[in-house]
């Protein structure tokens, strides 16, 4: 039992690395159940008519793509299986580059697609965090132009908006904070969010659920029951396995940990 | 000249770059390193070229169109250099009280909102449902929840008492959150570690797993090698 208690972490690190890789090579297929988080967003999505307007909020930086990407590539694919109509715009400077790979993967073309600018929009980024957002919500056509530099003027789906009342759905993507999207979308003007997050955030977002947050993605969990609801098996359920193997691994850690104190605890008294 | 498109270029320069990352877990080393950088400094140049083009399209375009309102926060911006002046250094705070002012404004009035009333509202739900038993018993642990945790940080007087149990409550409910968000965080590692073996698992990554094992396989004989190997003895 001392042995165990003095292990060299690298062999722990060792272990976790075989347990994700090898579910990942050779799969078994657990059963993944969804949560009322994530059938909450699909059920308000699906109740949505067609030709609704979505905002996209990219809030996410690369640290977090591993979890945030999959969910959007699964929501965007709802998106536009029920024809709504989806403006992607970034509040960190990483976010357009993965709205773009969005768009590429589920439309198969972004700027030029032909549905591009009247059917889905990617903004780009827009400086100034919180203030941003406040200027972008009473405004959505503050900015000149679009991510790929094309005039807003020009874009068909920009016309209608006047302020983020036109918006029947904010999905907000993060790894920070959904806060200051409540804050300056859903309090002022009455929009529901739903939260694409990581699942570190998910214990921040529970306290606006269900009342302020309709529904959210919990981490690659959230995106793996997503894919499953809208019948686009990709990574994120390809990686649940993994998920549940590393987490059996770390509880058999926990129990020997504890026994190994109690165990020492006893021989000390 | 190797067959090798951008795309597949770009999977293998990622998954070198993880396994460099990742090489930090045996211990640390120059790959690690250049990985760490590399990312910093990416991650910057690419924040940094897309704000200066945010300014470019939405503040400096409409300027020279003849819209004259946008020289105010441009020259207002150029301000902010004067933070590398020790002579000037004063009129780099009037654009910073500006930005924290206006920073502070927009989220203080709507956070008191979104964040205290609202909440407190949310915590204002009845007891006893009447035929669902489960909505009664969330909503008993949420009020008794919030109580006993704001009570855990009463310090005015001693917990005795009724209010001592509810204090313990509370002090559970803040362990059980702990412990929520301990599985939460534990999680979101894993998945960027399913994320990342994932991407190894590409073509052409996965060719640089066996490279990748030699090279730990060497470090660590030469760690043992070293450990091995007798201190050299000074001359007096």
């Amino acid at each position: 039992m001392q042995k165990l208690a003095t292990i060299d972490p690298r062999i722990i690190f060792l272990l976790l690395f075989i347990c994700v890789a090898a579910p990942l090579i050779s799969p078994v297929g657990l059963p993944v159940g969804i949560s009322p988080g994530t059938s909450g967003m699909y059920k308000f999505i699906e109740g949505l008519p067609s030709g609704s307007f979505i905002l996209s909020a990219f809030d996410m930086s690369a640290a977090v793509a591993p979890e945030c990407y999959p969910q959007v590539a699964a929501f965007t694919t709802h998106l536009k299986n029920k024809n709504l109509k989806i403006v992607e715009v970034a509040f960190d400077s990483a976010g357009p580059m993965f709205a773009d790979q969005a768009l590429r993967d589920v439309f198969g073309a972004s700027k030029d697609h032909p549905l591009y600018g009247k059917n889905f929009v990617n903004l780009g980024y827009i400086a100034g965090g919180e203030a941003a957002m406040r200027s972008f919500a009473a405004n959505p056509k503050m900015i000149q132009k679009d991510f790929y530099g094309k005039d807003i003027k020009d874009l068909e789906v920009m016309q209608p908006l006047s302020s983020a009342k036109d918006f029947k759905l904010v999905i907000v993507i993060t790894g920070s904070q959904v806060d200051n999207f409540v804050r300056q979308f859903g309090d002022p003007y009455g929009v529901p969010i739903a939260g694409a997050v990581t699942a570190v955030l998910v214990t921040r977002v529970m306290p606006f659920y269900p009342a302020k947050v309709i529904g959210y993605l919990n981490g690659l969990r959230g995106a793996a029951e997503y894919e499953l609801l809208v019948k686009r098996p990709g990574m994120a359920l390809a990686g649940m396995d993994a998920q549940s193997a590393a987490h059996l691994l770390v509880i058999i850690f926990i129990i020997i940990g504890n026994v190994g104190y109690m165990v020492r605890k006893s021989g000390r008294s | 000249m190797i067959g090798l498109d951008a795309k597949l270029f770009g999977i293998l320069i990622s998954g070198g770059l993880t396994l460099m990352a990742y090489s930090f877990l045996y211990r640390e080393n120059r790959a690690y390193r250049i990985a760490e950088h590399i990312y910093l400094g990416a991650g910057v140049g690419y924040g940094a070229i897309l704000s200066a083009k945010y300014v470019y399209d939405n503040a400096w375009t409409p300027l020279v169109k003849g819209n004259a309102v946008w020289a105010i926060p441009l020259l207002a911006s150029l301000l902010l250099y004067f933070y590398f002046s020790k002579k000037h250094f004063w009129i780099y705070r009037i654009p910073t009280a500006a930005i924290i002012g206006v920073g502070t404004g927009i989220v203080v009035a709507a956070d008191f909102r979104t964040r205290f009333t609202e909440q407190i509202r949310a915590t204002l739900v009845p007891l006893f449902v009447s035929n669902d038993p489960y909505k009664s018993f969330n909503n008993i642990v949420i009020v008794l929840g919030v109580v006993g945790s704001l009570l855990f940080f009463y310090f005015s007087r001693e917990h005795k008492g009724p209010v001592k149990g509810m204090v313990t409550f509370g002090k559970y409910i803040i362990m059980i959150t702990f412990g929520a968000a301990f599985g939460q965080t534990f999680m979101a590692r894993i998945s960027l570690i399913i994320g990342r073996i994932q991407s190894l698992y590409l073509w052409p990554a996965w060719i640089l797993l066996p490279v990748s094992v030699i090279v730990v396989g060497v470090a660590i004989g030469w760690d043992r090698f070293k450990q091995k190997k007798p201190e050299p003895t000074t001359k007096k």
